[in-house]
C-alpha cells in the first residue's frame, strides 16, 4: 500500500492520497514509514520527472497539492523522531515586486522535498525577511525578483541580510537573473527553475 | 488599376467580440479590480457608479464606455503615412550579445549608445534597447531616457515608448528631461493579473496627477496562469482588465487624456507548461496576435504587433521562422506596426544581430505585399513579341530600365550561389549581420541640439548628486 500511496502522488490524485493514508494509519503502518516510503519517495520521482522535462507544471503542481493534503493528515501523528526535516527556508518576494508564480511553486516543491517553508508573501520588506529568519532560525532565504528594477535591489538586500544575520545563506530566483548576476551580488546560489532550487537548498543546508 | 491586396481572411468576428464586449463590460460591473491606494481609492468615492467594498471597485457600463469614447490616440507624424512600417525594438533588457565575443553578458551605458545610434539608423522606435548594467541602480533609467533623446529621433518620445520610471523621484527627472528637450512624457500602469496592480507603480501615477500628463494602461494575464486557459478566455480577462484599468485612470487623470497602451493592447500570453516560461512566437502567440489585431480595430486603437519575439537564443532557423510567419500573418491582417525587434528567448535577451535580420525580414515582407499596379504596358506585349527562340531578354533596354525597380535587393538574404558564397568568405547570417551592425552604428549622424544637451546633462548631473533619488530605490 506503500507502494500505491507513492504512486497517488505522482499521479496528483490526493483523493486517492489521503484515502491511504487514512487506511494505512488503521493498519497500524508506522507514520514514518508512511513519510519517508511513500509520499518523499513519490516526490522524489515528480522531482525526477521534471527534471526531465517528462512532467509539466500543472501536473507537478497537482502532485504537491496531494502531498501537502497527505502531509496535513499525517501531521499529528509523525513524532519529531520521524521527521528528517532538511532545514528551514524563509522565501519570499521582495519588496517592490508581487509576482509570486515562481516562488509559489518552488516552496510548494521544497516542501515536498522535506523542507520546512516559511512563506511571507510577495512584497515583503528586506527588514520583514531577516526578523522572520531569525525568530524562526531558519537556515536559508529564498528571494524572488520578477521585475529588472527590484532585481537590481537584491544586491542590497543581500548586504543588509549579510550585515544583520550570522550564517544566513541565500538564494536568488526569477527570470531576468543569471547565476553571473547571482554572484555578482553575493548570493550563495541562483535556482532557475523549482528543481534546481531543491538541489541548491540541499547543497546550501548541507543535507 | 492596383492589383489587390493580399489580406488574411477570417478570425474573430463582430458578434464574436461583442460578445466578449458585453462579458467583460459585466466582469467590470459585477467583479471589479483590486486597487490598493488610498488616494486613488478615496478620488474614485466620489463617483456615482463606482462601488468599493475594501479595495476592491467596480464600474457601471456608462463610466466605461465613456472611458473608451474620451480616450485618445496622439500618432506620431511618421505613423500617419498607412504606407510607413514601423518597427519598435528593445525594451530595456539585462542580457546582451557581445558583438565581439558572442557571448551573453550585461550590458553597459557603451553598448547603450552603440544601440541606440544603430536604432536610430534603422529608423525603430519604442523604448531604450538595453539597461546599462554598470550605472548605478538610480541612474538606469534616467540615462536610459537622456540617451533615447540625445541619439535618436523617435525613441521615447511617442505613443510607442514603453520605458519604467520606477520612483517618484526618477519619474521628475524624466519629466524635466523631456521638458528640456521637447519630448513626450507620458505615464504607464501596468495591471498584475488577475485583477490588481502594483501599489508602487498606483503611487508614482496619484503623484502624477495634478502635472497633466497623458496615461496609458496594460496588461498581460498569462493563459493557465494568471488567467484561464483558454486563449478566449485570456483574451476577455485582458479586455476586463484594460477596460477597467482604463476607466479607472479616465476618473482620476483628468487633467489629461488616457489610453490604452497599442504596445501590449489586449495582450494575453501562453505559458509553456513543461519549461515553466512564457512562450512569445509559438503558435498559439500567433494566433492570438491575429485576434488582437481584430480587437484592436473594434475598439479603435492603433495596432501594433508583437510579433518580433521568438523562444530561440540565438539568431537561428526558430528565430526566423516564428519571426516571419508570424510578422507576415500580422501584416496580412493589416498590420503595419510590429514591436520588440532585436529580442530572443522570450524577450529577455537583446541581441543587435538579431535587429539587422528583423529588418530584412520586415523589408521582405514589404516586398511580398508591396502594392502592383495592373497595367497593360507592364504586360509588355511588345518585348514579348520582339524577342524569340535563342534570344534573351537581358540586354533589352526595358530589362535595364526596371531590373532594380522590380526586385528587392536584400542585403543580409544574399541571393549568391554556393561558389560565390564560398569565395565571398562562407559567412554564415550571423556573421554577415554582425558586419551590419558595425556598418550601421558608424552611419549614425543624429544627434539633439547641443543647447539641449547642456540642459540635459545638467539635470542629469543634478541627479547623480541627489541623496533623495538615491534612497528612492532603496528599502
Amino acid at each position: 500500500m506503500l507502494e500505491e500511496l507513492k504512486s497517488a502522488i505522482i499521479e496528483g490524485d490526493e483523493d486517492l492520497a489521503t484515502e491511504l493514508i487514512k487506511t494505512l494509519l488503521d493498519n497500524g503502518e508506522k507514520p514514518g514509514n508512511i513519510l519517508n516510503k511513500g509520499l518523499l519517495k513519490g516526490m522524489d520521482v515528480v522531482g525526477q520527472r521534471f527534471k526531465t522535462y517528462e512532467m509539466y507544471l500543472p501536473e507537478v503542481i497537482m502532485s504537491a497539492t496531494a502531498m501537502k493534503a497527505a502531509i496535513d493528515l499525517l501531521k499529528p501523528h509523525i513524532s519529531k523522531a520521524d521527521i528528517v526535516t532538511m532545514g528551514k527556508i524563509v522565501m519570499a518576494t521582495i519588496e517592490g515586486d508581487v509576482h509570486d508564480i515562481g516562488k509559489n511553486l518552488v516552496s510548494m516543491m521544497l516542501e515536498g522535498a522535506g523542507f520546512e517553508i516559511i512563506d511571507l508573501g510577495v512584497d515583503v520588506s528586506v527588514k520583514r525577511i531577516i526578523e522572520s529568519f531569525c525568530d524562526e532560525s531558519a537556515d536559508i532565504i529564498g528571494i524572488s525578483a520578477l521585475l529588472t528594477t527590484t532585481m537590481l535591489a537584491l544586491e542590497r538586500a543581500i548586504q543588509l541580510i549579510r550585515e544583520s544575520t550570522a550564517g544566513a545563506k541565500v538564494m536568488v530566483g526569477g527570470a531576468p537573473l543569471t547565476h553571473e548576476y547571482a554572484e555578482k551580488i553575493g548570493a550563495d546560489g541562483f535556482a532557475p527553475d523549482a528543481l534546481r532550487a531543491i538541489n541548491l537548498s540541499k547543497n546550501l543546508s548541507g543535507k | 488599376m492596383p492589383i489587390e491586396d493580399f489580406v488574411l481572411q477570417g478570425g474573430l468576428i463582430k458578434d464574436q467580440i461583442n460578445m466578449m464586449h458585453e462579458k467583460a463590460l459585466r466582469l467590470i460591473e459585477e467583479v471589479g479590480i483590486h486597487i490598493p491606494h488610498r488616494g486613488i481609492l478615496k478620488i474614485l468615492s466620489n463617483y456615482s457608479g463606482v462601488k468599493i467594498y475594501k479595495d476592491n471597485v467596480t464600474f457601471t457600463s456608462d463610466l466605461v464606455l465613456e472611458a473608451l469614447k474620451k480616450s485618445k490616440y496622439v500618432l506620431p507624424e511618421y505613423a500617419q503615412d498607412e504606407n510607413n512600417w514601423i518597427v519598435s525594438s528593445g525594451v530595456n533588457q539585462t542580457k546582451y550579445y557581445d558583438l565581439e565575443t558572442g557571448k551573453i553578458r550585461e550590458p553597459t551605458e557603451k553598448d547603450l549608445i552603440e544601440l541606440t545610434k544603430l536604432c536610430d539608423v534603422l529608423d525603430t522606435v519604442g523604448a531604450a534597447p538595453v539597461k546599462p548594467m554598470d550605472v548605478p541602480i538610480h541612474l538606469q533609467e534616467l540615462l536610459m531616457h537622456k540617451i533615447s533623446y540625445e541619439y535618436s529621433r523617435y525613441k521615447c518620445n511617442d505613443i510607442y515608448e514603453i520605458m519604467d520610471k520606477s520612483t517618484v523621484a526618477c519619474a521628475n527627472y524624466v519629466y524635466e528631461m523631456a521638458q528640456a528637450a521637447g519630448k513626450w512624457f507620458t505615464f504607464g500602469i501596468w495591471m498584475i493579473s488577475p485583477r490588481t496592480f502594483d501599489r508602487n507603480n498606483l503611487e508614482i501615477a496619484y503623484r502624477l496627477l495634478d502635472r497633466g500628463i497623458p496615461m496609458w494602461i496594460s496588461t498581460m494575464p498569462v493563459t493557465g496562469v494568471s488567467a484561464p486557459i483558454t486563449i478566449q478566455a485570456a483574451l476577455l480577462q485582458s479586455i476586463f482588465e484594460h477596460l477597467a484599468g482604463l476607466t479607472m485612470l479616465n476618473l482620476i487623470n483628468t487633467k489629461s487624456f488616457n489610453y490604452i497602451s497599442p504596445n501590449d493592447a489586449f495582450e494575453a500570453d501562453p505559458f509553456d507548461m513543461k519549461y515553466a516560461t512564457f512562450v512569445y512566437g509559438s503558435a498559439e502567440y500567433a494566433r492570438i496576435t491575429l485576434h488582437k489585431i481584430a480587437l484592436c480595430r473594434y475598439y479603435g486603437i492603433p495596432i501594433m504587433a508583437k510579433t518580433l519575439l521568438t523562444a530561440a537564443k540565438e539568431p537561428d532557423a526558430q528565430a526566423a521562422f516564428e519571426i516571419g510567419s508570424h510578422t507576415l500573418l500580422a501584416a496580412l491582417a493589416g498590420a503595419r506596426a510590429f514591436r520588440c525587434g532585436g529580442l530572443l528567448n522570450h524577450g529577455e535577451l537583446y541581441s543587435a544581430e538579431m535587429l539587422v535580420i528583423v529588418m530584412e525580414i520586415i523589408e521582405y515582407i514589404r516586398n511580398v505585399l508591396k502594392e502592383e499596379e495592373f497595367e497593360e504596358k507592364r504586360l509588355m506585349v511588345d518585348e514579348i513579341r520582339a524577342v524569340g527562340p535563342g534570344q534573351s531578354y537581358i540586354g533589352r533596354k526595358s530589362t535595364f530600365k526596371n531590373f532594380r525597380k522590380e526586385f528587392w535587393e536584400p542585403e543580409l538574404f544574399i541571393h549568391s550561389n554556393l561558389g560565390q558564397w564560398k569565395e565571398m568568405g562562407a559567412k554564415s547570417i550571423w556573421q554577415y549581420s554582425r558586419e551590419l551592425v558595425k556598418k550601421r552604428i558608424e552611419e549614425h549622424t543624429y544627434c539633439i541640439d547641443k543647447d539641449i544637451k547642456v540642459e540635459l546633462d545638467k539635470i542629469y548631473d543634478c541627479a547623480k548628486r541627489d541623496e533623495q533619488l538615491k534612497k528612492s530605490y532603496e528599502f
